[in-house]
């Protein structure tokens, strides 16, 4: 468990507008809630990802994800392929300078899944407040 | 194209542990091309070397830029203003625009930030291969329009040697022997007797043993004495 | 006569000729050398001494020849071009001759890759071929750069090797031509493992007429167990062990003897081939067989030239 009990991490989340948007938008509708300090950002496609926009996230938060279509379901067919590439990639940007590779994912999911996009949010913020503050957020 | 590819990040922060405040400059040349030191692997690049230095909570500045080619100096003109305020600059250029960036700023300390490979040509995403030494004299004319200089082992001109089997190279499996390219390509051609023709000796004096080289073509002038 | 070399003697007596090789250590100790030369002496026409043999640092092949010389053997020194420029090599085949050494081969190298300084950087200024063309134009009186030589030239029997294991199959053909046309005067083979491809090349060397222009040497290198033997087919670029001569020591009670007895067998069968003018028999680090093999093979005694 995080030393710091008060820890709130800050989480970025990029969604594919085909799955991941609309099933944070369904998650509004059922009303259902999440950790505050989880931030949206937009992709027309999960294959959008890229291993620079990981790298700023993580510049600021302390953890970022990629929400994609199921596999083989990717309007663009290979979006998600190429997401789950950029992913390795960016983890091994991560393990060169000594931080978690765990601090960057990609969840799969459909546009009708409020519950899920819920239950993927929630579970990973728990794993990076037991992870801890990033420890490569930039100082200013 | 030139190749290059990034130094091991251990090493750039090693090059860079006194600095406070750099400049990472990216080239728009081949560089950016091979993916080693375009204007995305400068912001990589940069993301990595801040996270790195805030983990060690020894903050590190970062002034983002990539320019049109570092080969060319003209092209620094336009940065003068930045790199007045940094500590050093780390070049994600090639040799040759390494070497332009500190002949540019010569009371600035230039570091490289990739490693310049050879010159190739891109096989497939992120495979890249050896194509050309600039010897200064070309044989391809004799060779089928493949290299023995770039891509025999030995550089050899009368080949293939007794390492060659199956196509490849004694010391490599992965690699094509140069001269089996040759011989299938000019019996492909029709061309394979021109083989038994014995090349003559190289005159290295055109390649890099004739010392450093310089071109100087006196019809591209516009002005006398420029 | 060219160099008037025993070996190039008995290449011209028609007699079936035999060379053998020495290689010297990975020490200033010469008296490696010495012992082999006196274990071998006798048996063969001349005995090459390798040049850095896989790229490994060793006694130097002219100085190794030196020694021979003393002990009354003939050397046939081995230069590669892996390790000299043009100017390096004219000066130690000066050198070479000017200490009575006669024979020279001339080949590329292997790749330093396999060596012990792997981190070195490699010459190949000329290559194997031009180099013969180098030597064939010093005992002509003339450098590499077209200078005439003031003085007397060396007197040089020159060797390459020939591959027929290696590919493109057919072009080891021409690539012997060449050498010849450049002007070599022996050829010592790759050791012949696999017979039947053997044969296969020596059918298109006769066709071309090669072995009236060049002496043939085919090499010999007995076997010493199954492991080297599958070893050096899969592993060993330009190296191939036929199928039976594997399938025969894996089923000899004494794998030793067997690898010998393949041997003697490939010497009689070689001494009837037509365009053979001889064996070079490689046994590095099992020199004390090479008097065995000669003497059950008929090679020893040799005829006085």
């Amino acid at each position: 468990m995080s030393a710091n009990a008060d820890f709130q991490p800050k989480i970025i989340v990029f969604a594919c507008e085909n799955s991941g948007w609309l099933a944070a938008e369904h998650a509004a509708e059922l009303a259902l809630s999440y950790p505050e300090r989880v931030e949206l950002i937009k992709l027309p496609c999960s294959g959008k990802i890229d291993v620079l926009f990981f790298m700023k996230a993580l510049e600021k938060a302390d953890g970022t994800i990629v929400l994609a279509c199921q596999k083989e379901n990717c309007k663009f067919i290979k979006g998600n392929i190429r997401a789950a590439q950029r992913v390795k990639q960016t983890e091994n940007l991560l393990k060169e300078i000594g931080i978690e590779p765990e601090r960057v994912g990609l969840y799969y999911l459909a546009a009708n899944m409020g519950h899920k996009f819920v239950e993927i949010i929630q579970n990973f913020y728990d794993k990076i407040r037991e992870l801890g503050p990033n420890p490569g957020k930039v100082i200013k | 194209m030139i190749i290059a590819e990034r130094k091991p990040i251990e090493e750039i922060l090693g090059l860079l542990s006194k600095h406070q405040k750099v400049l990472v400059l990216g080239c728009g040349g081949c560089v950016t091309v091979c993916l080693a030191g375009g204007e995305k692997e400068v912001g990589i690049l940069s993301s990595q070397l801040t996270m790195a230095r805030s983990k060690e909570e020894r903050p590190l500045e970062i002034v983002q830029k990539t320019i049109e080619r570092q080969c060319d100096f003209e092209y620094f003109e336009g940065i003068r203003h930045i790199v007045k305020d940094v500590d050093a600059i780390l070049s994600l250029a090639c040799g040759i625009g390494i070497q332009t960036c500190a002949e540019a700023f010569p009371d600035k300390i230039v570091w490289p930030g990739v490693n310049t490979k050879f010159l190739g040509v891109n096989l497939n995403v992120g495979e890249w291969a050896e194509r050309c030494q600039a010897c200064g004299q070309c044989v391809l004319d004799k060779t089928g329009g493949i290299c023995p200089v770039a891509r025999c082992s030995k550089s050899i001109f009368n080949g293939p040697c007794g390492g060659s089997q199956d196509g490849k190279c004694e010391v490599s499996p992965d690699t094509d022997c140069a001269w089996a390219l040759i011989h299938d390509r000019l019996t492909r051609l029709g061309e394979v007797d021109s083989l038994r023709e014995i090349l003559p000796v190289k005159d290295w004096s055109y390649s890099r043993d004739g010392g450093p080289r310089k071109l100087v073509r006196e019809d591209l002038e516009l002005e006398s004495g420029k | 006569m060219k160099a008037g070399s025993k070996l190039e003697r008995m290449l011209e007596s028609g007699n079936f000729t035999v060379t053998g090789e020495i290689g010297p250590p990975k020490s200033c100790n010469g008296e490696i050398v010495r012992h082999h030369a006196r274990m071998l002496k006798g048996y063969c026409e001349s005995y090459n001494l390798t040049d850095n043999q896989t790229a490994i640092v060793r006694l130097s092949s002219i100085a190794a020849g030196k020694i021979l010389l003393e002990e009354d053997c003939e050397p046939n020194i081995q230069i590669v071009c892996r390790d000299r420029n043009r100017i390096a090599i004219q000066s130690d085949v000066l050198g070479a001759t000017a200490l009575g050494m006669k024979n020279i081969l001339c080949l590329s190298g292997d790749h330093q890759k396999f060596g012990n300084h792997p981190t070195s950087k490699n010459v190949y200024d000329v290559d194997s071929i031009q180099l013969i063309k180098i030597l064939d134009g010093m005992r002509n009186g003339y450098f590499a750069n077209g200078e005439e030589m003031k003085d007397e030239p060396p007197k040089i029997f020159i060797g390459c090797a020939a591959n027929p294991f290696a590919d493109p199959f057919e072009f080891r053909v021409t690539r012997l031509e060449k050498k010849a046309d450049a002007g070599a005067d022996f050829t010592q083979t790759q050791c012949v493992l696999d017979m039947e491809r053997f044969e296969r090349w020596m059918e298109l060397v006769r066709a071309r007429g090669l072995h009236k222009r060049i002496k043939i040497l085919a090499g010999i290198t007995p076997l010493k167990s199954v492991k080297a033997a599958k070893y050096m087919n899969k592993y060993v670029a330009g190296m191939m062990v036929s199928q039976e001569y594997i399938d025969r020591l894996e089923k000899a009670e004494d794998v030793k003897a067997e690898g010998v007895n393949i041997a003697c067998e490939q010497i009689e069968y070689l001494k009837k081939m037509e365009g053979i003018a001889g064996v070079h028999i490689m046994a590095i680090a099992w020199e004390e067989i090479v008097p065995e093999i000669c003497k059950r093979t008929g090679l020893n005694p040799r005829p006085e030239v």
